[in-house]
């Protein structure tokens, strides 16, 4: 048998790895388009702050390779699928063939078309460790920075470089940083917070026109910029499958065990659109856990143990300049049937939301209050009657002591953590 | 595997279990000096439960998840599972994003106070000493170094 | 209200330089002594609710904490002490009598300790207990004058109804109520694992422990509280409660605040209610009375068990242990003033009865120059600390002995002296559940074995000192003690020589 991956990220590395668990003879080989070994992407902002060593960022050992026989080919784009032959064409110019293929080609940055951004030599991106490498190599203490998106990626960029240049300046179309977790005020308040660190805020604004040092707002106002960084989203990355005609929406389309519309090839990660259990919809949830998950069920269908994709729901646990913010579920809902519960602290900058509705926990967000959340994750992951528990969630702090007996010592004794 | 296990009908929440914890995870293994001079967070919790007739507690530490979530949301790889059954956690690698804290479903794993070195706590099984120093130190037996089969 | 005029007893002494406020004092003094300031990250005690029952100095991780008699001293006065004035104080303020719990403490003469046993020396060969056997197995109850064989050489006497046990030991009588289920669940499990007995007390018997049977005397006493038909029939001995060495002549008191739900329900009383056990047997005013009490049990029980009458060691010990003999009692137990109580009136407790050794021999005594000690076991209570007192107890005469405080010791009491107030910090003597969880049966329970093997192996040492290799040989073989610093007086009672002698 051959497995074939596409993609040397999480989803990649843990499809190999349950491959491997079932099947000890398999041929297991992952094509990277990039020159380093698998990282956690999420790292690159740690790597340019210097929090961690090039030599630490690697996310599986050599021993793990070595021991799980999986061989990995670095610098190779899959550039081409056929699904007739069962072959993939790599942009070393080798042939891969395979019985069963995985397609975990993750995102790409999203960049929308900018007037003059040809004029700024020193663009990048920030996602990949190449791009930390690239931005690290330049910056200087006088560098002007301008990023654009305050989202969760163009805040990782800003920690990562405050402190070592002369100005960081931070643009976005919204209204309030990460605006797809954070409701207005909560968002304000990490501004505030931020800007203390010498970052400077420009919102429902964004970059009108690149110039050769500099850039103009919308509202006119002109900045200088050595370094421009677009961190605005990230999309699916379907080059490679649309070369085999696989179904895709806005993510490559899969179901539960994983499958595309194309037999014998299975796509996870970032770039697959799978189900919101909170939406019930399928949706692109661009998370390291979903990852994960999506690929090592994907490695057990490929190795013949069927196995479902439970779905799953946005999650996050943020940490930027010593703030730690972690959230699941919808924290800004639509629907006025949502029951939202706040509890804040201004001096300690903590801050606690928890969103119910029709007698269940949907979302939650927590500032610097991370002790414990995974039990409120569980809460929205089990689908938990909130009257079935011992306690009202909003009136005490979270602990497991919040299930009833029975259902605790299952979890603690027979060691059930769904 | 073996783990710690409590029994709420012993636990008595005295909090022994915290400061031998930390003692075992620390510098100088002396009570004293690990108090005054690190600052370690117990790799333990200790829950209490309120009942109308008297306050029952139990002591939680990392249950070693057969398929533990805390491994699949680790983004820097620093969480895993050896070969033993062990969930552990290289503080070289990690960078103490807490993804793991937002997933785990038992709430067993911490945040490190200790903010120079921002990392997580979490049971290792005192791995290296052999019996863990909470249940070594447990005044009522109230913890127990048990084998899963032996505890279903 | 004015001022109070009592001063505490112990002082806190904590060492700050140790102290990490870890807060384990705090939560586990159940009277409130220590207490966490957070402001100024300190632990602080109140040394006036200190009992000094060295829950917090043993579980100081860092053992930063010490307890002191209060050094504050009145006065030098010999007959008016700090202790002497306190209570004076105390009861002005209360006027109330004094409660004390556990046994006497005051500095009476201790006999166990002024008498020596013997050992064998070239004339006749000591016995190694590791190398040959040795017997400490007991028989509790009534002896045939004679034992009649048929031709076969079987036996035909009719042996009436023994306790068997493995070692002249037995875990005295405390009520479910006075001391915790756990604690008794300890006594009950090390009495099964041993081959000895424990007893009920006159709380009645849990349900949950009708299954050491085998090794439960069940207690009738004067309040009869959770007697039954059930009850009666379930251990292998029923106790008659006449008296306590702790305090002669007086009932008990378990207070309705320790009448839980499951109290309630073994003692048959509503929950809440106080149990109150009278002085007397409401039923008993003579010698005939008790014989008709004790046949009434034998007639429920169909002459199964033995029927045991336990008594305070008191003046005319040794007059009334033979009227219980006649009354048919099959053993009987002579309590001494050293014995243990949930609680007492102070002044009963530390003035009232004598000491056991005397009381112990002087029925012993009595009764085989009455030629009826065979009709009765004697079994010796009331502060018997260690092997060499049972050892000296067997050697005046008793059949086995009835360990109560030592046993509670072995689980962690401190002798604190406080079980009176229901807050005990180790789990025994109380009923709050969150302080009886800290008595966790499994360690207590080893913690008993542990302590009756060692006894039981230590008298077999002492036995085969003595070249005696069963403890039968050893009953009232005065022989093998003599007294040191003892008056004519006191010899001639304990029945033994002085040494040298």
């Amino acid at each position: 048998m051959e497995y074939l991956i596409i993609g040397n990220s999480v989803a990649g590395t843990s499809c190999a790895q349950k491959i491997r668990f079932n099947d000890k003879k398999g041929q297991i080989t992952i094509l990277s388009e990039e020159s380093f070994p698998a990282y956690g992407r999420p790292l690159i902002s740690y790597y340019l702050a210097g929090k961690v060593d090039s030599n630490l960022i690697q996310y599986r050992n050599d021993d793990f390779y070595r021991e799980n026989k999986i061989n990995v080919v670095l610098n190779c784009k899959a550039l081409n699928i056929d699904s007739k032959n069962k072959k993939v064409k790599g942009s070393n110019g080798k042939e891969y063939s395979y019985d069963k293929l995985l397609i975990a080609t993750g995102s790409v940055p999203f960049v929308p078309p900018v007037k003059g951004i040809e004029n700024q030599k020193n663009t990048f991106t920030f996602l990949k460790l190449e791009d930390a490498k690239k931005i690290e190599k330049i910056i200087t203490d006088k560098s002007n920075v301008i990023i654009v998106g305050a989202g969760l990626i163009g805040l990782k960029a800003a920690e990562a470089l405050a402190g070592k240049v002369a100005s960081i300046s931070v643009v976005d179309l919204a209204d309030r940083l990460m605006a797809s977790v954070l409701d207005s005020q909560t968002a304000l308040r990490i501004q505030k917070y931020i800007e203390k660190r010498d970052v400077k805020f420009y919102l429902s604004n964004t970059v009108a026109e690149v110039g050769k040092d500099s850039v103009v707002l919308k509202n006119g106002e002109k900045l200088p910029c050595d370094i421009l960084i677009m961190a605005v989203g990230v999309k699916p990355n379907t080059e490679a499958a649309l070369t085999a005609g696989i179904k895709v929406n806005r993510g490559i389309v899969v179901n539960e065990y994983m499958e595309t519309s194309v037999k014998n090839i299975y796509a996870a990660g970032d770039c697959v659109e799978s189900l919101d259990i909170l939406s019930n919809q399928n949706k692109v949830l661009a998370l390291w856990p979903n990852a994960y998950m999506q690929g090592e069920t994907a490695g057990s269908n490929m190795s013949g143990v069927e196995n479902k994709f439970a779905g799953s729901f946005a999650m996050n646990a943020i940490g930027f300049f010593g703030i730690q913010l972690i959230s699941a579920g919808i924290v800004d809902p639509k629907d006025e049937k949502v029951s939202i519960y706040i509890e804040e602290n201004e001096k300690e900058i903590t801050y606690k939301k928890l969103l119910t509705l029709n007698n269940k926990l949907i979302g939650f967000a927590l500032l610097n209050l991370p002790d414990r959340a995974g039990i409120y994750t569980s809460l929205i992951n089990d689908d938990v009657k909130l009257d079935s528990l011992n306690y009202d969630i909003t009136k005490k702090d979270i602990g497991l002591n919040v299930f009833p007996q029975d259902i605790r010592h299952n979890k603690l004794f027979r060691g059930n953590n769904k | 595997m073996k783990k710690v296990y409590a029994f709420e009908k012993n636990c008595l929440g005295c909090g022994l279990c915290e400061v031998y914890c930390k003692t075992a995870h620390s510098k100088s293994k002396d009570i004293i000096k690990t108090y005054r001079k690190e600052n370690i967070t117990s790799a333990i919790v200790i829950e209490e439960i309120l009942s109308p007739k008297a306050k029952t507690y139990f002591a939680l530490q990392c249950r070693h998840c057969a398929d533990p979530k805390c491994v699949k949301a680790c983004i820097s790889g620093a969480m895993y599972k050896d070969q033993n059954g062990i969930v552990k956690n290289i503080k070289e690698k990690c960078v103490g994003c807490l993804s793991c804290v937002l997933v785990c479903p038992f709430g067993a794993v911490k945040r490190n106070k200790d903010k120079e070195r921002k990392i997580i706590s979490k049971c290792d099984l005192c791995i290296e000493t052999g019996t863990p120093a909470c249940v070594e130190n447990c005044p009522n037996n109230a913890l127990k170094l048990m084998d899963e089969e032996e505890v279903k | 209200m004015s001022i109070s005029l009592i001063t505490p007893q112990f002082e806190v002494l904590r060492d700050e330089k140790k102290c990490i406020q870890c807060k384990v004092c705090v939560k586990q003094c159940a009277n409130e002594v220590h207490r966490y300031d957070e402001e100024d990250n300190v632990v602080l005690a109140d040394d006036a609710k200190c009992v000094n029952c060295h829950r917090c100095v043993v579980l100081c991780p860092t053992k930063a904490l010490k307890i002191r008699n209060n050094s504050l001293e009145f006065r030098d006065n010999a007959n008016w002490n700090g202790k002497a004035i306190n209570e004076i104080f105390i009861q002005a303020e209360t006027g109330g009598i004094l409660l004390s719990s556990m046994g006497n403490p005051k500095p009476f003469p201790i006999y166990w300790d002024k008498m020596l046993l013997n050992a064998s020396q070239v004339t006749n060969p000591s016995i190694d207990p590791l190398r040959e056997p040795m017997e400490t197995k007991v028989m509790i109850g009534r002896k045939p004058k004679k034992l009649e064989f048929d031709k076969k050489g079987k036996l035909i006497t009719e042996i009436p109804p023994q306790i068997e046990l493995n070692m002249p030991i037995m875990f005295s009588a405390m009520s479910y109520g006075s001391i915790s289920k756990n604690a008794h669940e300890a006594l009950a499990r090390a009495a099964e694992k041993l081959g000895i007995v424990y007893n009920t007390g006159e709380g009645g018997l849990h349900k949950d422990f009708y299954k050491y049977g085998k090794n439960t005397i069940v207690q009738v006493a004067s309040g009869r509280f959770g007697v039954h038909l059930n009850y009666l029939e379930a251990g292998v001995a029923i106790e008659i409660k006449m008296g306590q060495g702790a305090k002669p002549g007086i009932g008990g008191h378990l207070p309705g605040i320790k009448v839980g739900e499951d109290v309630s329900a073994t003692r048959m009383i509503p929950v809440g209610a106080d149990a109150i056990s009278p002085a007397p047997h409401h039923d008993i005013y003579s010698i005939e009375d008790l014989s008709q009490l004790i046949f009434s049990l034998k007639e429920a029980t169909n002459y199964k068990k033995p029927v045991l009458v336990k008594i305070a060691a008191v003046n005319n010990v040794a007059a009334i242990a033979s009227g219980i003999a006649r009354a048919g009692a099959d053993a009987i137990i002579i309590d001494g003033f050293r014995g243990g109580t949930g609680a007492a009136p102070t002044r009963v407790r530390d003035n009232v009865g004598i000491p056991i050794e005397l009381a112990l021999a002087a029925v012993d005594q009595r009764l085989r120059d009455e030629g009826i000690r065979n009709e009765v076991s004697i079994v010796c209570a009331g502060s018997v600390r260690n092997s060499s007192d049972i050892v000296k107890a067997i050697a005046l005469g008793a059949d086995a002995v009835y360990i109560g405080s030592a046993a509670l010791i072995a689980i962690g009491c401190h002798m604190c002296h406080s079980c009176s107030t229901g807050k005990c910090n180790w789990g025994i003597a109380t009923q709050e559940a969150e302080l009886v969880k800290r008595l966790n049966p499994d360690l207590a329970y080893q913690k008993l074995v542990n302590l009756l093997s060692a006894w039981n192996h230590e008298i077999k040492e002492m036995l085969g000192g003595m070249g005696i290799n069963a403890i039968d040989s050893l009953r009232g073989n005065r022989l093998m003690l003599r007294g040191v610093g003892l008056n004519q007086k006191e010899l001639d009672i304990l029945g033994i020589k002085h040494a040298g002698e």
